[in-house]
């Protein structure tokens, strides 16, 4: 019995899910969590890993030096970065590769069957050279990429069962590394996305404050004054771990110990109340919240038109978020929090492998003429499909050099948008009038919007360009 | 079975006595042949086979008791049994039948006399033989039904004219009564068929006065009044003036042709009258006779036509048999057919069958071991998160050789009830673990 993959290749933490039988099976780490996208790479052997361990000790790398630590290798992708060792460079798909091997690796350790394909969930506007740069990485790791989604899509996914009746859901995604904010709307089956908000303030930024605020308070009661950065960073990532567990413990208990047998050579003790770790991180809950405040307002609808606040993540499920979501009026209501919050993305990505829908495009993609006027090549809601297509065009004056430029506007319901130019590019022409230049377009897998033109007259010289960052409504199949 | 096997216990027994019965023997023989006879269920044919052993008495009674009972298609078979009259023993069996079927079925015992009885004069061993089956022994034959017969009207005037020459000889033995009734037989049969003023009817009428005039004086006159009641129109043949009015035979006719013999009876007038009556006669009987020969030859035709109808109906009961056979056959093969298809379908399931045990027993193992890998997995998940837990609390554990301080005992006594709550989180119970620490 083969299942269907879904993959949430996350900043800080990626996951895997299997559906199969109508089950979700979980593959993440060796202790059934989130696998830690974090990637150690020995400078020396070249060998890689990643996972728990390598978080854990990856101050202590670092110190130590013999390795890279490579973190957040999603933001990197598509990039020029490069991690030279004595065998060979890495590129970023390399570094990605290993991350989805480890999840494929235990997939098949678990269910006898690793990832050969699967549907993974990508960031609002990840951009085009990062999708095409992820695919790569996931072939190197012997996975075949059915379709992208994304991840504000995949968590909708995932609870669509519950939303059908609801035209406009805010998704908010606070994980270890970011914040994604997205506004959907839900319209005939499709999800359009109309509004997206982020920050970097998250899990991680919040473990390390609190570490930081326990740290003041170990100096001030030792009267010292070093600073956290000057402390062993053996001491440093040990505060932070314990500053996490506690982060944790306060969504059960109203106070805990932050103990270490040793923080700058003295055992450390402090008790901590919730109350003050909640006025620590209050401001950093308040700024996520301004974030869903603004991406509601941005999307033009109101907060009464939200139907469902769908709130996942890891660091979704702090107590505190909660209480100031149910107890603001504006959110109330809507306010769903998944209990499964870390795996929703990749849960919602194996359903759509499952039953793939279609993606459509959310803009009319056009050519603006010569009097200024659009001329339409892609409809908006049109079916995506990689076969080229291509329009014939004319000069209307004398020139060696003909000016395109391709412009999209919203075409849609609510608003009738001014066209906007999206790619503008010269083609070499022979220079008489009317003489005819092919166009040529078409939308490839990874949702890249390519062109190439060309002077029938000068035949062969061809000038082509690429946009990716197009928005798409996604067509979710019945279940 | 019951009676046959009776049967071939008394034949065996009568052959133990080389062929003699006693009076009871000849009557359970009788009694066992006609109980074979009738009972549909018996098989007769091995009785008639082994009835050969038996007196033909016997066999001549067991099958007169049964003829009236048993069936046509019996009869017909017990027909064919009986022997050609070629040897003493069967023309004794024949005489025996025919006197003891005279009661039953007098039309059949015509036959077998006219069968037994030659053409040529009998011998003296087969007159013998005739008279003592036929008027031996107080034994009364009802030829008065044969004269009623249903037969061939010359075949009766044969055995009747065979019958009367044998029994009203002189020296025949045979007893006035026993001749009486076969002349009153004789005379009944020319009447019924009209024979009076035939040649044959008056040649056996000619032989019955004869023998009348033998008679003593009271059985002369008993006949004659017998005569005058049942049959008064033949009383001119027997008691007229001229007595002798049987009509002279043609030998005789034409012995009185010859110029010699016309003096026998005294003119040529007579004679010519004679002649003329004699001519006429014989005109009526032919006339008589290619009426009957015509009626006979419809009826042949009729006979013909029925065959025909009959041979008709059976080509196109053929026929339609032959269709039938020729649906079956092709209905066979169809089915056939469909057999092999059937069993091909058969075949084909088995293999599928056996194809789709195949892969369930390789599925099945596959799942099993995708389910011990899973649990086993997730037992090692279960595990490294609890050793994941514990590690993030014990980062810290200062090593075994370190000198422990109040201060950082307290941390230790601290961090180990933590682990204790830890691991109660984690759903592993301390129960030795008292509370109010």
């Amino acid at each position: 019995m083969t299942g269907f993959f879904g993959i949430d290749f996350g900043t800080t933490n990626s996951t895997a899910m299997k559906l199969m039988a109508g089950e979700f099976h979980k593959y993440g780490d060796e202790a059934g969590q989130p696998l830690p996208s974090v990637v150690a790479l020995d400078r020396a052997t070249g060998e890689a890993s990643c996972g728990r361990d390598v978080w854990r000790n990856r101050e202590e790398y670092r110190t130590a030096g013999a390795v890279y630590v490579i973190e957040s290798i999603k933001l990197q992708m598509g990039s020029d970065l490069r991690w030279p060792t004595e065998v060979g460079v890495w590129t970023p798909e390399d570094v990605a590769a290993v991350v989805l091997k480890q999840l494929s690796a235990r997939a098949k350790q678990l269910g006898l069957e690793g990832i050969d394909e699967a549907v993974i969930s990508i960031p609002v506007d990840y951009p085009a050279e990062s999708r095409r740069s992820l695919r790569q990485a996931a072939v190197k790791a012997g996975i075949q990429i059915k379709t992208f989604i994304t991840e504000s899509t995949a968590a909708l996914v995932r609870h669509f069962g519950g939303l059908q009746h609801c035209r406009y859901v805010a998704v908010f995604d606070w994980g270890g590394g970011t914040l994604d904010i997205s506004v959907l709307e839900i319209r005939d089956g499709r999800v359009f996305e109309l509004s997206t908000e982020g920050m970097d303030i998250a899990g991680d930024a919040i473990d390390k404050d609190f570490a930081l605020a326990i740290h003041a308070r170990v100096m001030e009661e030792r009267r010292e004054k070093l600073p956290f950065l000057s402390m062993p960073s053996v001491d440093q990532d040990n505060l932070r771990t314990k500053c996490e567990l506690a982060k944790w413990q306060f969504s059960k208990v109203p106070a805990t110990d932050i103990l270490l047998s040793a923080y700058g050579g003295s055992p450390l003790s402090i008790s901590v109340q919730r109350d003050w770790f909640e006025s620590l991180i209050s401001p950093h809950v308040d700024l996520a919240i301004e974030l869903l405040t603004r991406a509601i307002q941005k999307a033009g609808v109101s907060f009464d038109a939200i139907n469902r606040l769908l709130v996942i993540g890891g660091s979704s499920q702090l107590r505190l978020l909660h209480d100031k979501l149910r107890n603001d009026q504006r959110f109330a209501a809507a306010f769903q929090s998944s209990s499964d919050a870390e795996w929703d993305c990749a849960a919602g990505a194996a359903i759509i492998a499952r039953a793939p829908g279609s993606h459509e495009t959310a803009e009319s993609i056009g050519i603006l003429l010569s009097d200024n006027s659009f001329y339409e090549l892609i409809r908006e809601g049109e079916v995506v499909h990689s076969d080229a297509r291509s329009v014939s065009l004319s000069l209307v004056e004398d020139s060696q050099h003909a000016n395109l430029i391709l412009a999209k506007r919203v075409n849609g319901q609510r608003r009738i948008t001014s066209p906007e130019s999206i790619v503008e590019f010269g083609v070499e022409t022979a220079g008489f009038d009317l003489e005819c230049i092919d166009l040529r377009y078409s939308i490839d897998p990874d949702l890249v919007l390519k062109v190439d033109a060309s002077s029938r007259a000068l035949g062969v010289r061809q000038v082509a360009r690429e946009y990716g960052k197009l928005r798409f409504a996604y067509h979710v199949p019945a279940q | 079975m019951e009676h046959m096997n009776d049967f071939k216990t008394l034949a065996e027994s009568v052959r133990k006595k080389k062929g003699r019965m006693d009076a009871s023997a000849r009557k359970k023989g009788a009694d066992l042949i006609a109980a074979i006879l009738i009972d549909q269920e018996e098989d007769f044919k091995e009785m008639l086979v082994v009835a050969e052993d038996l007196q033909s008495e016997a066999v001549a009674d067991g099958i007169g008791m049964a003829w009236s009972t048993m069936s046509p298609e019996r009869r017909i078979e017990v027909r064919r049994w009986i022997p050609a009259p070629h040897t003493e023993r069967a023309q004794r069996r024949v005489a025996l039948l025919a006197a003891t079927l005279a009661e039953t079925d007098s039309a059949t015992a015509l036959e077998l006399l006219d069968g037994l009885i030659p053409d040529r004069p009998p011998n003296k061993d087969l007159k013998r033989l005739i008279v003592a089956s036929l008027f031996s022994d107080g034994r009364t034959i009802p030829f008065d039904n044969m004269a009623k017969a249903t037969v061939r009207s010359r075949l009766t005037s044969r055995v009747f004219g065979a019958l009367a020459s044998l029994a009203f000889e002189t020296t025949s033995g045979i007893e006035h009564m026993p001749r009486y009734l076969l002349s009153l037989g004789i005379v009944n049969f020319v009447a019924i068929q009209k024979l009076g003023q035939s040649s044959e009817g008056r040649d056996l009428l000619s032989k019955v006065a004869a023998e009348a005039a033998r008679w003593p004086q009271g059985l002369r006159e008993k006949f004659e009044g017998w005569l005058r009641n049942e049959q008064p129109e033949l009383m001119p043949q027997f008691f007229s003036p001229t007595p002798n009015l049987a009509p002279p035979r043609l030998s005789e006719i034409t012995d009185q042709s010859q110029p010699g013999a016309m003096k026998v009876d005294g003119g040529h007038e007579v004679a010519q009258s004679r002649v003329d009556q004699y001519l006429d006669e014989r005109e009526r009987a032919l006339t008589a006779e290619i009426a009957a020969l015509s009626q006979f030859r419809m009826s042949l035709a009729e006979r013909q036509n029925e065959l025909l109808r009959q041979i008709d109906a059976w080509k196109d009961r053929e026929s339609e048999l032959a269709k039938r056979v020729s649906e079956l056959s092709s209905s066979r093969t169809a089915l056939e057919d469909q057999l092999s298809r059937a069993m091909e379908q058969v075949k084909q399931l088995e293999q599928a069958l056996e194809s789709a045990l195949r892969e369930k027993k390789v599925e099945h193992e596959k799942l099993t071991q995708q389910i011990t890998a899973n649990a086993h997995g997730r037992v090692s998940e279960f595990k490294n998160q609890v050793a994941l837990t514990l590690s993030r609390h014990l980062v810290d554990l200062p090593s075994k050789e370190t000198s422990v301080s109040p201060e950082l005992g307290r941390v230790l006594l601290l961090q180990f009830h933590q682990l204790v709550d830890v691991l109660t989180e984690l759903g592993i119970r301390l129960p030795n673990v008292r509370s109010g620490r």
